[in-house]
């Protein structure tokens, strides 16, 4: 193999990392907005663990492990030599994408059925309702603080500060593939 | 055994300054993942920062954290498992390096797929417990979450050194 062929290819990188930022934030975005539905339409349980759960879980995993999966492709399909330095810049770019997706999808489902964050909200108050030894004040804050989540400013800075610990978390399983899959580059 | 701990200590500076520096970075998420009880007496609200800043990876949900001084952890009690398994690792690599070069050098990548069947261990729990074969508990969670937060953070261990 000549060293031509063992240098990283940026550009085919960077549309496997643009593919799988895509595929996995929107996987766990539709993911959660569905979960969402389920919630506004089932009854209170006055439990918090509710139907939403399941998504929970599965939406963690996706975007927790699209780093690994992304280094993976890179690996086997764009070029097998991977350092350390470069397996974890595909993490952060992964977390990056990810969470523009999130935030450009979770916008456009907003405008497009605009009583979504109401039924959200709605849902939460009769659940909290249900729960024995809640006091009003706590509902009244916990709907102060859900409807400035829905605001596109809220929306920004949930995104910025969730960001931060998803790129360390897929910087980590973006390390652990490249030592799972990738050829050993010094440099 | 000495002669590699005395080798160890006598490495350059920042050969062992950046495996120190990974732990106390580790401590620092970990203690970001206690939550908002470590400095507040009063619950704060839903999406006080501690919670938004893990909640792209962590349901967190109320049935399954720990409280910290009454007060809802940040995460979930598997991922709190999963970053006190991260710090304790990191410390464990930067305090004794020589263990690390060993394990590396005797079971190549034998760590990182332990990690990954620490993952499959907690994916096959989630199943279990949904599916009712069995109920698993705040503290079952915590201890398999561990394993994989320790097998992961020793198994990338070298991303920790500085290269020559």
């Amino acid at each position: 193999m000549s060293n031509q062929e063992l240098t990283p290819s940026n550009g085919s990188s960077f549309s496997v990392i643009l593919l799988y930022g895509l595929i996995f934030g929107i996987l766990s975005t539709v993911l959660q907005l569905a979960m969402g539905y389920v919630q506004i339409n089932s009854e209170p349980s006055g439990s918090f663990f509710g139907p939403t759960a399941i998504g929970g879980v599965v939406t963690c995993f996706l975007a927790a492990f699209a780093g690994f999966l992304a280094v993976r492709a890179i690996v086997k399909e764009v070029n097998p030599v991977m350092s350390f330095g470069q397996g974890s810049l595909v993490g952060v770019q992964i977390a990056l994408v990810i969470t523009v997706a999130s935030v450009a999808i979770s916008q456009i489902w907003y405008l497009i059925d605009p009583g979504y964050a109401e039924g959200i909200i709605e849902s939460t108050i009769a659940n909290m309702e249900q729960m024995p030894g809640v006091p009003d004040e706590a509902i009244d804050s916990t709907v102060e603080s859900l409807q400035k989540q829905f605001t596109l400013a809220g929306v920004l800075q949930n995104a910025a500060i969730s960001a931060v610990v998803l790129m360390i978390v897929n910087v980590l399983t973006s390390l652990l593939a490249v030592k799972l899959f990738a050829q050993k580059d010094e440099f | 055994m000495m002669q590699r701990a005395s080798r160890a200590q006598n490495q350059p500076t920042p050969e062992r300054l950046a495996p120190a520096l990974a732990a106390w970075f580790f401590t620092l998420l970990w203690i970001f993942t206690l939550g908002p009880g470590v400095y507040l007496s009063e619950p704060p609200r839903v999406n006080h920062w501690h919670y938004v800043a893990f909640s792209a990876v962590c349901h967190a949900l109320a049935d399954r954290t720990y409280l910290f001084d009454g007060i809802q952890m940040a995460v979930n009690s598997r991922c709190f498992g999963i970053f006190s398994g991260l710090m304790w690792g990191a410390w464990l690599h930067a305090l004794v390096p020589f263990f690390a070069v060993w394990l590396e050098k005797t079971w190549p990548k034998r760590l990182a797929w332990m990690a990954l069947g620490c993952f499959s261990i907690q994916v096959v729990d989630v199943a279990g417990n949904q599916l009712g074969f069995w109920t698993n508990t705040l503290d079952s969670r915590a201890f398999l979450g561990f394993g994989f937060g320790l097998f992961l953070v020793y198994s990338i261990q070298e991303a920790f050194h500085i290269s020559k």
